[in-house]
């Protein structure tokens, strides 16, 4: 039976000047449905590269991979914009949303491009915003602003859902409850989900982590029992 | 110091190359047009008079109606104020080319080379006549059949006279190609043989002409020299002149109509003697003559001395001799160049506004946007302690370059290229030297330091206000404008209706307040100068239409002489009721009076009508916005429009008519009627009577005619133009034709203001939308990464730009009816009255333009859109 994703020997070179620098260098990796996973490793180590190409925002020049039986790194630019739209949610560090839109309308520019998504206003209140559907970004905390940005992701109801350092610029309480927002809905949707971290103490939470270094995987371990997030602490 | 702060400069200028090329060129482009449009008129108007001064174009011109002889000419000469007199020969005459025959104007050359040579003809190629049967010739006109030198010309007189009693040989040979200074434009006038129209003109040596009196007089005056053509001093200088020469002109036409007289009486005299000698005769012989031979002679005495009586009845009505003392404005080339310079020149009034409001705003914008990116430079140089108005410097520099460059560009280009374009379209219509290029040095300096002014003036504006906030704030990146309610969304009614994306346009729109109106006002001046362009060209281009085709519904118009008799006048009546394409005619009597209302007086052309019901069949009175027709009644006068507004007339007022010096017959308006071209002033043939005392002498008939081809209209009017006392026949479509080619000058200044809305409007919108592009690059990253396609990333951010050109549009349709409506009223000269309407189609292009040039500036901007990197974008700290 072939993987949910099924990444094989990806390259990513930058050229600055005279310089190549191998940002990602021969990546493999394989990844199951409805698996919560973990990328980690140092600074400058190629975790958003990869995370970037396999969300078809950024095109790998070596290797090959599929996602759902579908070889995405063969995708034109229309057809990788479909495969976002349709298959890929993500979430960024600094949220990005449309400042000039209030929370519920930060959602609906999501869903009014995708046929099989969810409620706006249901997703919210899932992350525990109804009552700041009308507040602008501006208005609402960090942690809010993540929350939206994740039920943005959440509400295009997308295969895969890919987390860049989501609770890199939030306080440990809040993180920690963004973390278990996306590791609920790992576990009640059975949607694959994909988080970088440079928290190397959250890895028991996962069910596979993938450490990198120098744009390379250093190992690959398999969590037989992920801890859930409430109890883990650091 | 200085070196870093230009290598930083010069840094700056190659990072935000798109920005500094915005703010050069709308300086470059705005100085362009604006220098350009304003130095043709004076480019043009300086041209014109060097070429009269260098080739002596008179100042006066005498006619008469009996020529004049030697006395006249001495008498003249002893005027004071006169610098050069030439009296001169000319006579109309045919030449055939192929099967076509046209008609010539074939002046005198004199053989003096002081200032009594007026109206040199300005050699092209060859030399000048120098011995009899030599002739020149012009260039233009005759188009394909241009005479080449040492081809030979052959003359007819047009009518059953001989040439040769009026020239001394009937065959030239083409000695040289020339221009006049007498005939800057096409037209030549008109001609009593052929088919009244004048082709082409030739000059041959005075000694080759026969003629016992010369036709005309050329004068120069003595103190016009210093000054230009075309300006008001040069018209008052002249002035005590044309008084001594209307003196002369008095005393002169008298003592001739004397001579004449006296000339006559003598001859009959000499007459009456030599038949009472005969009589006398007769008496003695009489009875050794036959009764045969007795009846015949007394047949011949009673013929004698009928033709004697009517040699003094003649003489009885001798018409009185005639002097007209003409000036340069009857020549026609002469008021219409000027007329096209001063349109050129009205145009030049609307751009210093529109540019210099769209200067003020990208310079705005761009330097705005500049400092906003530097806020974190301005904050680290301001925590350095540097002195604020170091830290300004800096972007006054850039701009000042951007707008000293862009305003040398500007210069170069508008005091040289842009009255070259507009001189070489007029070349199609006015034959003159090539242009000269003046280069006002004050203008110039002016112009330039305007452009500085505005843009450094703008750059110090926008950096003061980012300098006034705290260093610590500027030491943070500008937070981007946080969203808000807008006043729509209070309104669920509209707003629950509205579509998502159209929600958040609508959001856009309010929260960029300042690019909403920088957006506005730009589109608004591109919209407004194509309104301006259209609107000229519908209420220039139509009175022609108008003037010959719905005031004017006759086709032909015949003018005859003045002092016709009655069977003369007759005679020409039944030659114009046999026309195979005749329908119907009216006469009218057409001279020139003085009118006026209080203080304001003008002249114009009393025209009256000898079947006031049967006028409206022949010309339209009605008034031009109601369309209501007037009926001409015995004890009312109608007014032409213009004629009303120069006087100030309205309907129901008394205005005077002068007759002479003195008299003043007060008469009441009852209609205003539409109508373009002269003044008018109609009246009944009784109310002339009842004013004049005596009964109206027509001298034009209009006639109607059934549909004619142009063949017919030649065969037409060689049939009338040959019957004695015709002076001359037009057809209206031929009229019609003329003023439409003059017209369409306007063309090209419709298009140059087409071309300088496009390029306003490509920079207003491609330096708005840039901007609004770079400042929002993660928000259109995120919606790439979201997955909207091309097409909807462009519609999302273009909907706005769609949205804000249409108001802007909007906008700009009615500043451009104010602007046009000004500009029209600058433009319009005294004897004529453009259309007053703006055809609604003509709005509607000028929107669809403004919408093209918007879509293709973000056709260009698409690319832009399109190589927005999501990744590079959304790594950037927001
Ligand atoms: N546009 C680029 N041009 C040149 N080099 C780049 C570019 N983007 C990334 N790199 C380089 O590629 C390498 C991998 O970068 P990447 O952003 O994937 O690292 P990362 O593991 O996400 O690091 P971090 O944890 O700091 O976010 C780095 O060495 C980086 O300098
Ligand atoms: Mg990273």
């Amino acid at each position: 039976m072939n993987k949910f994703i099924e990444f094989s020997d990806i390259k990513k070179t930058y050229k600055v000047g005279d310089i190549e620098i191998h940002a990602v260098n021969g990546v493999t990796f394989s990844i199951d449905k409805g698996e919560f996973v973990i990328i980690a490793g140092p600074s400058g180590a190629g975790k958003s590269t990869v995370l970037n190409i396999l969300g078809g925002m950024d095109a790998s020049d070596g290797g090959n991979f599929f996602v759902n039986e579908k070889e995405v790194s063969k995708l034109n630019q229309k057809e990788l914009t479909t495969y976002r739209r349709n298959d890929i949610g993500f979430v960024f560090q600094f949220y990005n949303l449309v400042q000039n839109l209030n929370a519920l309308e930060n959602v609906e520019l999501a869903t009014e491009i995708c046929k099989k998504s969810f409620d706006p206003k249901t997703i919210l209140e899932q992350v525990g915003l109804i009552d700041r559907l009308y507040n602008f970004p501006s208005q609402l905390s960090g942690g809010e602003q993540q929350r939206v940005s994740i039920a943005r992701a959440l509400a295009k109801n997308p295969k895969l859902l890919l987390c860049d350092e989501p609770t890199g610029a939030l306080d440990y309480t809040t993180g920690k409850s963004i973390l278990k927002l996306l590791q609920d809905t790992c576990r009640t949707t059975g949607m694959t989900v994909i988080v970088i971290t440079h928290n190397l103490a959250i890895t028991p939470m996962a069910d596979k982590v993938i450490k990198m270094k120098n744009g390379k995987v250093e190992s690959i371990t398999i969590n037989e029992t992920p801890t859930p997030v409430e109890r883990i602490e650091w | 110091m200085g070196k870093t702060l230009f290598k930083d400069i010069f840094r700056e200028i190659k990072k935000s190359f798109s920005r500094f090329i915005a703010i050069l060129a709308i300086i470059a482009i705005g100085i362009t047009f604006f220098v350009g449009i304003k130095m043709t008129c004076p480019d043009m108007k300086i041209t014109a008079d060097q070429y009269f001064k260098d080739n002596r174009l008179m100042d006066f011109y005498l006619v008469s109606s009996v020529g004049f002889n030697k006395e006249d000419i001495e008498s003249i000469k002893k005027v004071d104020g006169i610098k050069g007199i030439m009296p001169s020969y000319s006579i109309d005459a045919m030449i055939d080319i192929e099967d076509t025959s046209y008609v010539v104007k074939i002046n005198s050359l004199p053989n003096t080379n002081d200032e009594n040579y007026i109206n040199r003809p300005l050699l092209v190629s060859g030399r000048l006549p120098t011995t009899t049967g030599e002739c020149v010739i012009e260039k233009s006109n005759f188009k394909e059949n241009n005479f080449e030198i040492g081809s030979k010309i052959k003359l007819t007189s047009g009518n059953s006279s001989n040439i040769l009693d009026n020239v001394s040989t009937d065959e030239f040979i083409v000695v040289g190609i020339v221009q006049s200074p007498l005939y800057i434009s096409k037209e030549r006038g008109t001609s009593v043989i052929g088919n009244g129209k004048i082709s082409t003109f030739m000059i041959i040596q005075e000694s080759d002409f026969k003629l016992p009196v010369y036709n005309g007089i050329y004068i120069t005056a003595s103190n016009s020299e210093g000054s230009f053509a075309y300006t008001d001093e040069y018209d008052n200088k002249i002035e005590s002149l044309r008084k001594s020469l209307e003196d002369v002109a008095t005393v002169r036409s008298n003592i001739r109509y004397e001579d004449i007289k006296l000339e006559a009486n003598i001859i009959i005299q000499n007459k009456e003697s030599e038949l009472k000698t005969a009589q006398a005769n007769f008496a003695n012989v009489s009875k050794y003559l036959t009764l045969n031979q007795k009846n015949d002679s007394t047949q011949e005495f009673a013929t004698a001395e009928k033709e004697i009586q009517d040699a003094k009845d003649k003489i009885g009505s001798l018409p009185k001799v005639t002097w007209h003392v003409l000036d340069r404005k009857m020549n026609v080339g002469y008021v219409e160049y000027e007329n096209a310079a001063d349109r050129m020149d009205a145009i030049s009034k609307v751009f210093p506004i529109i540019f210099v409001l769209v200067a003020i705003l990208i310079c705005f914008t761009s330097i705005g946007r500049l400092v906003d990116e530097q806020r974190i430079y301005i904050g680290t140089m301001k925590a350095l302690g540097y002195r604020k108005r170091f830290i300004v410097l800096k972007y006054l520099i850039y701009a000042s370059f951007a707008s000293i460059i862009g305003g040398i560009i500007g210069i170069l280009i508008g005091f040289t290229a842009f009255p070259s374009f507009f001189a070489n379209a007029y070349s199609a219509l006015y034959t003159l030297p090539k242009l000269i290029l003046q280069f006002d040095n004050t203008f110039a300096i002016l112009v330039m330091i305007a452009a500085v002014l505005v843009t450094s003036l703008s750059a110090i504006t926008v950096c003061y206000e980012t300098l006034m906030q705290n260093t610590a704030s500027l030491m943070v990146v500008k937070a981007p404008k946080p969203g808000k309610i807008i006043l729509l969304e209070r309104i669920p009614f509209i707003w629950n209706r509205l579509k998502f994306t159209h929600k958040v346009t609508a959001r856009n729109l309010f929260r960029y307040k300042s690019r909403f109106f920088m957006t506005v006002v730009g589109v608004a001046g591109c919209t407004a100068l194509l309104l301006v362009g259209f609107a000229l060209k519908d209420s220039i281009g139509t009175i022609g239409t108008k003037q010959f085709g719905e005031i004017y519904t006759y086709q032909m118009s015949v003018n005859t002489k003045d002092g016709l008799s009655k069977s003369e006048y007759e005679n020409i009546s039944n030659l114009i009721s046999n026309i195979p394409n005749y329908e119907a005619k009216l006469n009218l009597l057409l001279k020139s009076i003085d009118i006026g209302l209080g203080s304001k007086e003008s002249s114009c052309n009393i025209i009256v009508p000898e079947d006031t019901k049967g006028i409206n069949d022949y010309i339209t009175l009605h008034d031009r916005v109601s369309q209501q027709k007037y009926i001409l009644s015995d004890n009312e006068v109608i007014l032409t429009e213009k004629l009303a507004n120069v006087i100030g007339a309205k309907i129901g007022d008394d205005i005077y008519i002068k007759n002479g010096e003195k008299d003043k017959y007060k008469v009441k308006v009852s209609g205003i009627t539409e109508n373009y071209l002269l003044h008018y002033l109609y009246m009944s043939p009784k109310l002339y009577e009842n004013l004049y005392l005596i009964k109206p002498e027509y001298n034009q008939i209009d006639v109607k005619l059934t549909a004619l081809e142009d063949s017919q209209k030649d065969i037409i009017s060689k049939s009338i133009v040959s019957s004695k006392g015709v002076a001359s026949v037009t057809f209206s479509n031929d009229m019609l034709k003329t003023f439409v080619e003059m017209i369409n000058t306007v063309n090209y200044v419709v298009l140059i203001l087409i071309v300088a809305a496009a390029l306003l409007s490509f920079i207003v919108l491609y330096t708005l939308t840039n901007i609004n592009i770079s400042e929002r690059i993660r928000e259109i990253a995120t919606i790439k990464v979201l997955g909207f396609y091309e097409k909807e990333v462009s519609s999302y951010v273009y909907r706005e730009n769609l949205i804000l050109t249409l108001i802007g549009s909007l906008f700009g349709l009615i500043l451009g009816f104010y602007l046009a409506k000004f500009v029209i009223g600058t433009a319009e000269v005294e004897m004529l009255m453009f259309g007053r309407e703006i055809y609604p189609m003509s709005f509607v292009i000028s929107v669809l333009l403004t919408l093209v040039f918007a879509w293709f500036v973000n056709v260009v901007l698409l690319k832009k859109i399109k190589n927005i990197n999501m990744v590079e974008a959304l790594k950037t700290v927001e």
